[in-house]
């Protein structure tokens, strides 16, 4: 068996309960293919790091499972064609695993992640679209240590 | 050896620079934490290089494995100026 886990996102205008069908819905598909569901979170709604089908905030839904071989395929076939999921991402955590051992081994869900927020993304929310201009002359964003301009910065010189 | 070349060569200072990740146990690197990873990257996005950073190689190979995944999930953003763009 090996252990995987899924993180997947949901457009924010649905009913609350969409999320909970649909990882009870991916929850069968493991268990049917012979897998088993180590466990599950919802985040909620998190502000998005960049919009995504012009939505700015997303429901968060993630899973961490066993599967036998089948069911990884037939979950990202269903995230695939659902419309309602903006974005998912299915990771192996390991290869090999012991069943009864892992099983036994309590497991808990990550928790959710604090939302990420650049001081420029703050500065910008009030902000129209043309408020600073696109290149700021060659510095490209300051640096906390060394003041590293980079790469192309030092390119558009020559 | 001239006198007055000693000491008098552009001098700096120089840092000490170490992997966090390799010498804090509680620097953890996973895609699912842009609070950490948001520490490698610039203000406008980018991966930040490991001669800046001090990383080591393997660290740094799975940090930007682990960076580009929290930007395909929306926890990172790839650039700073995609807000712009409506």
């Amino acid at each position: 068996m090996r252990e995987y886990e899924t993180l997947y996102l949901l457009k924010p205008d649905l009913p609350l309960d969409i999320g909970k069908t649909l990882q009870d819905k991916l929850s069968e598909i493991v268990k049917k293919t012979q897998g088993h569901i180590l466990s599950r979170a919802d985040w909620g709604k998190r502000r998005l790091a960049y919009r995504i089908q012009k939505f700015r905030h997303a429901q968060y839904l993630y899973m961490q499972f066993l599967d036998a071989g089948q069911s990884v395929a037939e979950i990202e076939r269903i995230l695939k064609y659902d419309d309602r999921v903006l974005r998912y991402l299915t990771v192996k955590l390991k290869e090999k695993v012991n069943v009864e051992e892992r099983l036994a081994k309590p497991v808990e869900a990550p928790p959710p992640p604090e939302e990420f927020h650049s001081p420029e993304m703050e500065e910008g929310r009030g902000g129209g679209r043309y408020d600073r201009p696109r290149h700021s002359g060659g510095d490209d964003g300051g640096m906390d240590d060394g003041g590293y301009a980079g790469r192309d910065a030092g390119d558009r010189q020559q | 050896m001239p006198p007055y070349t000693r000491g008098r060569k552009k001098s700096f200072i120089k840092r000490k620079k170490v992997c966090r990740f390799s010498t804090d146990p509680n620097f953890v690197l996973d895609y699912k934490n842009p609070r950490v990873l948001s520490m490698f990257i610039t203000e406008r996005g980018k991966i930040i290089p490991r001669r800046i950073t001090g990383t080591s190689a393997s660290y740094h190979r799975a940090l930007t494995i682990a960076i580009k995944r929290a930007r395909q999930l929306a926890l990172l953003p790839y650039s700073a100026t995609h807000r712009n763009v409506d």
